[in-house]
C-alpha cells in the first residue's frame, strides 16, 4: 500500500482542516485581547485627545494576535490516525479509516494469511469509504462562543475612530474655542495699545476672528485660511515696527552732549549713578523719548548746591553715559511689538494646532510606515516656534541671536506688566567675553511686586509664560494642551481686590 | 506492502464468505440455545465469546435464574463432551480431575491406572463452585490456564476446545467460599445473570408449564469452533484500538497517574494483564459478530465490563460501602479518551 492510499490522502485534507479550525479557534481569544487593547487606544486616542498612533498600534496587535494564532496552529502535531480516528467517531465508522492507515503500511510479510486477508479488507473497505468523507464534516469551522463579542469590539473600535474623524467627539471644536478665546484676547490687548487705525483694524480682525472661532461660526477648514492669511499680515506689522524702532533708537535715544550737563547736575546735587540709570531706564520702558527723559531728571535733581565731591570723574561720567547710551537688554521692544508677537504666535499655534488635528492622523500612518515605530512625527521634526532657538534658552544673552524670541516677548511683556514696582538694579563684577573684568550694572525682576492686571489679563500672561516654559523642556504636545487648558478653567473672580494678588 | 492488486482483491470471496460463515455459525447457536432459554441474548452471544475465545466464563446470579438451565443447554447445543460437576464443601480434588487407582488384569498383575475425573471433557459446568473448598477449586486451575491436569507428576491434556463454565450465588454466604483472585483471574468473563423482565417471565412460564420441547441440536462441532477461534485471533486491531484497551486496564490501578477518584478509593488491585488480553480478544468477536473485520473502540468498551469486574479486587472501604466494580468500570471508560493526549 503506498503511502498515497485514500486514508492517507484523507488524512492530509483532514489536517488542512483541523489547522484551519485550530486556528481560528486560537486567533478568537487572541483578537478578544487584542481588540480589547485596539478599542482602548482608540478612545484614549479619540476622546481624550491622546496623539497616538493609534492605526499603527490597532495593525501592531491585532496582526500579532492572528500571527501567534498561526504559528501556534502550525506547530501543533496531530498524527494521521488520530485524524482519522475522529473522522470514525464523526460518521460512525468503528475505527475503519483509522485501522486502514495502519494496516496499510504494515509489513504483510510478517502475517499469516488469513491475518492479511483481514487487513486486506479493512483497507478495501477504507478505500472504497474515503471519497464519501467530507474533511469539513470532521472538523467543521465552527464561530467559537466569544466570536460575537470579538466582532463587537471590532465594530466599537471602527466606530470610536470613524466618529472620531469625523469630529464628533468634539475634539476639533473645543480646539478651535480654545484658540478662538486666545485670538480674541490677543486682538483686544492690541487693539487698546494702539493708536494706530492700520493696526487696530487689524487687532479687530484678530480679534473678531477668535470670536467667531469661539462660538463655532466658521470650520476647520475657513479658520486655517483666516488664520494664515492674519498670521502674514501681523508679520507685516512686525516687520514694519521692527524698522520704525531701528529708527527711533539711532533718532532719539541717543543722549545728546546738552544732557550731559544735566547728569553732572544730577550727580554733583546728590543722585546716585543708579537713581540716574533708573529714572533713564523707566522713561525708556515707558517710551519716552530723550527729551522727555532730560526734562524729567532735571526736574528730580535735588534743590540743594552742588558738591564738587560727589561730582564724577571724566572716565566715570564717560562710562555712565555708554551704559544709559545702551538699550536695556539689547533691544527695546514695545509693547505694541510685544502684543504682536504674541498675536503672531497665537496666530501660528492655532493653525499649527488644526493642521495636527485634520493631518494628524494620516501622518501618523505614514510616518509609522517610513520608520517602522509606529509612532507619530516627534516634537523635534516639527517648525520651531516663534522665538524658539537651537541652542539657547537664556532671554536677552548674547549668542542666543534672537533665537528665543519666544521667552523674550514673555520677559519684556512681564517687565511692562510690573510697573508699579520699583525694578532693583545692582552692581556686579563679572567677566564678558573673553575675560576682562569689568562692573556692570544689571537690571533684575524685583522679588516683590504688586501686579496692575485684571486677572483675566494675568491668567493669559502666565498662560504665555508657561507655555513657552513647556515647550522649551521638549513637552508633548498633548501635555502642552493640558497646561493650557489648566489655565483657562481658572474661575475668574469678580471682585476688583483680588487685582491686588501678588504675581 | 500490499500492491493495488491486492487491494482490489480485497474484497474477494474468501474473507467475506469465512466471515459470514463464522457469523452465521455462531448465530446458529444462538438461535437453538434460544429456543429452551428465554431472553439473555446478551449472555448467551458473551458465553460464545468465551468459547470461541478460548476463555471460561463464571455466571454469577440468584438462584432460580436458569444459570445451571442456560448452561447445560449450551453443552447440549456444542457438538462437545459435556460434563457437569456440582461443587460441594466436601469435594476433593481428585473428584475433579481423577486419580491413580491399582487395577489388577486378567493375568493378576496389579497397576496402578490414572481414573480420568469429569474435568476430562470438552465443556465442564461447574455449577455453585463457591461451595467447594479453596483447594478443591484450585484443583480447576491448571486445566482452565494450561489445558491440561498434572496428577503424580505426570500430565495429562485436555481434549480442545476445554471450557469451564461455571455458576456461582452472590448473595449466599453460609458454606460458601469465594474464589481466591488467582481463580478468578483464570476466567475469560464473569457474566451477570439478570431477572427476567415480565414478557420473558411470562414466555418462561409457558415453556416450562406446557408441553416438553423438542430436543435440542447439536450445532457445532470442536472442529468447527477450532477454526472459529483462529479465525477470531486473525482479526486485526489497530494499535490506537489496543492502546485503548492497555489504558483502560492501566486506569483500573490506584497507583497509577492520573487514577480516578473512584479507583484511587476503592480498588486495591487493578487488572491483571488477562484482563487486557480479554478485552481485545472479545473486541475482535464482537467485531466479527456485528460484520466488521477490524476492531473498534467500541468493541472495546463492549467488553470491558465482563472482562474487568472480577479482575478489580476492591479495597476495605469499596467492600464496607458495597461498591459494584462495574461503577468503576463505567467512570474509568467516561474519563479514558479514545485517543491518547
Amino acid at each position: 500500500m503506498s503511502s498515497a492510499s485514500g486514508p492517507a490522502r484523507l488524512a492530509r485534507a483532514l489536517e488542512f482542516r483541523w489547522r484551519i479550525r485550530l486556528a481560528v479557534r486560537i486567533a478568537v481569544p487572541a483578537l478578544l485581547i487584542s481588540l480589547t487593547a485596539s478599542l482602548a487606544a482608540a478612545i484614549i486616542h479619540v476622546a481624550a485627545s491622546r496623539s497616538l498612533p493609534v492605526f499603527a498600534l490597532l495593525l501592531l496587535m491585532n496582526g500579532a494576535a492572528v500571527a501567534a494564532a498561526l504559528f501556534l496552529a502550525a506547530i501543533r502535531r496531530r498524527t494521521a490516525q488520530a485524524l482519522l480516528a475522529d473522522a470514525d467517531r464523526t460518521f460512525n465508522t468503528h475505527a475503519l479509516l483509522s485501522s486502514a492507515f495502519e494496516f496499510a503500511q504494515e509489513d504483510p510479510r510478517t502475517l499469516s494469511p488469513t491475518e492479511q486477508l483481514f487487513r486486506e479488507a479493512v483497507v478495501a473497505q477504507a478505500e472504497e469509504l474515503t471519497p464519501r468523507i467530507d474533511p469539513a464534516a470532521v472538523f467543521p469551522v465552527e464561530a467559537p462562543p466569544r466570536t460575537a463579542v470579538v466582532a463587537g469590539l471590532a465594530v466599537a473600535t471602527a466606530v470610536v475612530l470613524l466618529l472620531g474623524a469625523a469630529g464628533l467627539f468634539g475634539r476639533t471644536e473645543l480646539f478651535l474655542a480654545e484658540e478662538g478665546f486666545l485670538l480674541e484676547d490677543a486682538g483686544r490687548r492690541l487693539a487698546e495699545r494702539t493708536d494706530q487705525d492700520e493696526l487696530r483694524d487689524l487687532a479687530e480682525e484678530v480679534r473678531r476672528l477668535g470670536e467667531r472661532l469661539r462660538g463655532g461660526e466658521i470650520g476647520p477648514d475657513e479658520a486655517r485660511r483666516l488664520i494664515d492669511q492674519l498670521a502674514e499680515e501681523v508679520e507685516e506689522q512686525l516687520r514694519n515696527l521692527e524698522r520704525l524702532g531701528e529708527f527711533e533708537t539711532n533718532q532719539d535715544m541717543e543722549i545728546p552732549p546738552q544732557a550731559e550737563e544735566s547728569i553732572r547736575s544730577a550727580l554733583s546735587s546728590g543722585m546716585s549713578e543708579g537713581e540716574v540709570m533708573e529714572l533713564f531706564m523707566r522713561m525708556r520702558s515707558e517710551g519716552q523719548t530723550m527729551p522727555d527723559m532730560i526734562e524729567a531728571l532735571e526736574e528730580a535733581i535735588p534743590d540743594q548746591p552742588p558738591d564738587a565731591n560727589l561730582a564724577l570723574d571724566e572716565e566715570e561720567l564717560r562710562r555712565l553715559l555708554e551704559q544709559l547710551n545702551r538699550r536695556p537688554g539689547g533691544e527695546a521692544e514695545s509693547d505694541i511689538t510685544t502684543d504682536l508677537s504674541n498675536t503672531r504666535r497665537s496666530l501660528q499655534q492655532a493653525g499649527r494646532g488644526l493642521t495636527e488635528l485634520t493631518e494628524g492622523d494620516d501622518r501618523e500612518i505614514g510616518q509609522a510606515g517610513e520608520t517602522g515605530t509606529g509612532r507619530g512625527r516627534g516634537r523635534e521634526e516639527r517648525e520651531p516656534l516663534p522665538g524658539e532657538g537651537d541652542d539657547s534658552n537664556l532671554p536677552g544673552t548674547e549668542g542666543s541671536e534672537g533665537g528665543d524670541e519666544a521667552v523674550k516677548d514673555a520677559m519684556t511683556d512681564a517687565f511692562a506688566r510690573i510697573e508699579d514696582a520699583s525694578p532693583v538694579f545692582r552692581e556686579i563684577q563679572g567677566v564678558i567675553g573673553k575675560g576682562t573684568i569689568r562692573d556692570v550694572i544689571v537690571r533684575e525682576l524685583p522679588s516683590e511686586a504688586v501686579s496692575r492686571l485684571t486677572e483675566e489679563e494675568r491668567a493669559v500672561a502666565f498662560e504665555r509664560v508657561i507655555e513657552e516654559a513647556v515647550s522649551r523642556e521638549n513637552t508633548p504636545a498633548p501635555l502642552q494642551r493640558l497646561v493650557r487648558n489648566y489655565f483657562l478653567r481658572i474661575t475668574l473672580g469678580e471682585q476688583e481686590g483680588d487685582n491686588d494678588d501678588q504675581q | 506492502m500490499i500492491s493495488s492488486e491486492q487491494q482490489a482483491a480485497a474484497w474477494n470471496p474468501e474473507v467475506r464468505e469465512r466471515a459470514t460463515q463464522a457469523t452465521r455459525q455462531i448465530l446458529r447457536v444462538k438461535e437453538e440455545v434460544s429456543r429452551y432459554i428465554v431472553g439473555h441474548g446478551s449472555l448467551m452471544e458473551q458465553i460464545l465469546v468465551c468459547l470461541l475465545c478460548r476463555g471460561h466464563a463464571l455466571l454469577e446470579g440468584v438462584p432460580g435464574l436458569g444459570k445451571t438451565f442456560l448452561i447445560k443447554t449450551f453443552g447440549e447445543v456444542l457438538d462437545l463432551r459435556t460434563t457437569r460437576i456440582q461443587f460441594t464443601p466436601d469435594l476433593m480434588p481428585a473428584d475433579i480431575i481423577g486419580t491413580n487407582v491399582l487395577v489388577r488384569d486378567e493375568e493378576g498383575h496389579q497397576t496402578i491406572r490414572f481414573q480420568q475425573g469429569p474435568i476430562f471433557s470438552q465443556v465442564l459446568l461447574a455449577d455453585e463452585i463457591n461451595r467447594a473448598t479453596p483447594k478443591t477449586q484450585s484443583a480447576l486451575l491448571e486445566a482452565m490456564q494450561e489445558q491440561a491436569v498434572t496428577v503424580s507428576g505426570r500430565t495429562y491434556p485436555l481434549e480442545p476446545p476445554f471450557i469451564v463454565l461455571a455458576t456461582q450465588n452472590p448473595i449466599e454466604m453460609e458454606g460458601t467460599y469465594p474464589l481466591p483472585e488467582a481463580q478468578l483471574d483464570r476466567f475469560f468473563f464473569k457474566l451477570r445473570v439478570e431477572y427476567p423482565d415480565h414478557d420473558d417471565l411470562m414466555s418462561i412460564v409457558d415453556r416450562t408449564t406446557g408441553q416438553p420441547l423438542p430436543a435440542l441440536q447439536r450445532v457445532l462441532g470442536a472442529s468447527q469452533i477450532s477454526d472459529l477461534q483462529e479465525l477470531i485471533r486473525a482479526v486485526p486491531a489497530a494499535t490506537p484500538v489496543k492502546d485503548y484497551a492497555v489504558r483502560l486496564v492501566y486506569a483500573t490501578h490506584p497507583g497509577r497517574e492520573g487514577a480516578i477518584a473512584a479507583v484511587r478509593s476503592f480498588v486495591r488491585y487493578g487488572s491483571s494483564p488477562r484482563g487486557a488480553q480479554s478485552l481485545i480478544l472479545a473486541a475482535k468477536m464482537f467485531a466479527l459478530l456485528d460484520g466488521r473485520f477490524t476492531v473498534s473502540h467500541e468493541d472495546i468498551r463492549k467488553a470491558a465490563l465482563p472482562s474487568l469486574r472480577h479482575r478489580l479486587i476492591l479495597s476495605f472501604q469499596g467492600e464496607a460501602e458495597g461498591i459494584e466494580p462495574d461503577a468503576i468500570i463505567t467512570d474509568i471508560m467516561k474519563t479514558v479518551p479514545e485517543v491518547a493526549s
